[in-house]
């Protein structure tokens, strides 16, 4: 099979994690563009310093925590 | 099409650091990217109001449904149909928006989305496949 290549975030949302922000990420997920405290706001940050559409997610100190 | 497994960080209350791998699609939309993760233990697909809102919905005006989870509490959120792209493929899925929904990245479920594509799950070589129907 073919490999994909991996995606750790691991590094890059440490940073942010205590603080719970919103994250644009670069295409490649490898890169913060831009936090915000809103989806809205986040995105408005992103556009201000990138022309890339950025990847939204939020940053948090337990993502396995998060059953529904 | 194959994505790889995203991998992230946990840190429990003893402060020990879990890594995780989960299963996490990055849909597109006109203006951004959304991460959302493939659950298949749930019905309906959910988002965080304020997605919504960025996409220009008016949340409360979609088709209320009460969604429960483990605690067995229901949340009320708002069912509208949304469209995006999974690489080149139009997706048009129903999304339950709530306020209440608090997760960190949005959740595929099996309505809509799972009639779209056949999902196959590779969490040891860490990617997943989706094949269009």
């Amino acid at each position: 099979m073919t490999k994909t290549k991996e995606i750790n975030l691991t590094e890059l949302i440490k940073p942010y994690a205590k603080d719970n922000v919103w994250l644009a990420l670069n295409t490649m997920q490898n890169k913060v563009l831009a936090t915000g405290k809103t989806v809205k706001e986040v995105i408005d940050n992103a556009k201000k310093v990138s022309k890339e559409k950025p990847v939204i997610m939020k940053a948090v100190q337990n993502y396995s925590t998060y059953i529904f | 099409m194959k994505f790889p497994y995203l991998t992230l960080p946990s840190t429990t209350p003893f402060g020990r650091t879990i890594i995780d791998k989960v299963p996490i699609l990055k849909i597109e939309f006109k203006e951004f990217y959304l991460n959302c993760m493939i659950d298949t233990g749930a019905y309906v697909s959910m988002m965080p109001a304020e997605f919504g809102v960025a996409l220009g919905l008016n949340i409360k005006k979609g088709d209320p449904l009460l969604v429960t989870g483990l605690d067995n509490i229901a949340i009320p959120s708002y069912v509208h149909k949304v469209e995006f792209y999974v690489g080149k493929i139009l997706c048009k899925i129903e999304v339950a928006f709530s306020e209440k929904f608090k997760f960190p990245f949005g959740l595929l479920g099996r309505r809509d989305f799972f009639d779209i594509f056949k999902i196959h799950f590779y969490q040891s070589e860490g990617f997943f496949e989706l094949e269009n129907y």
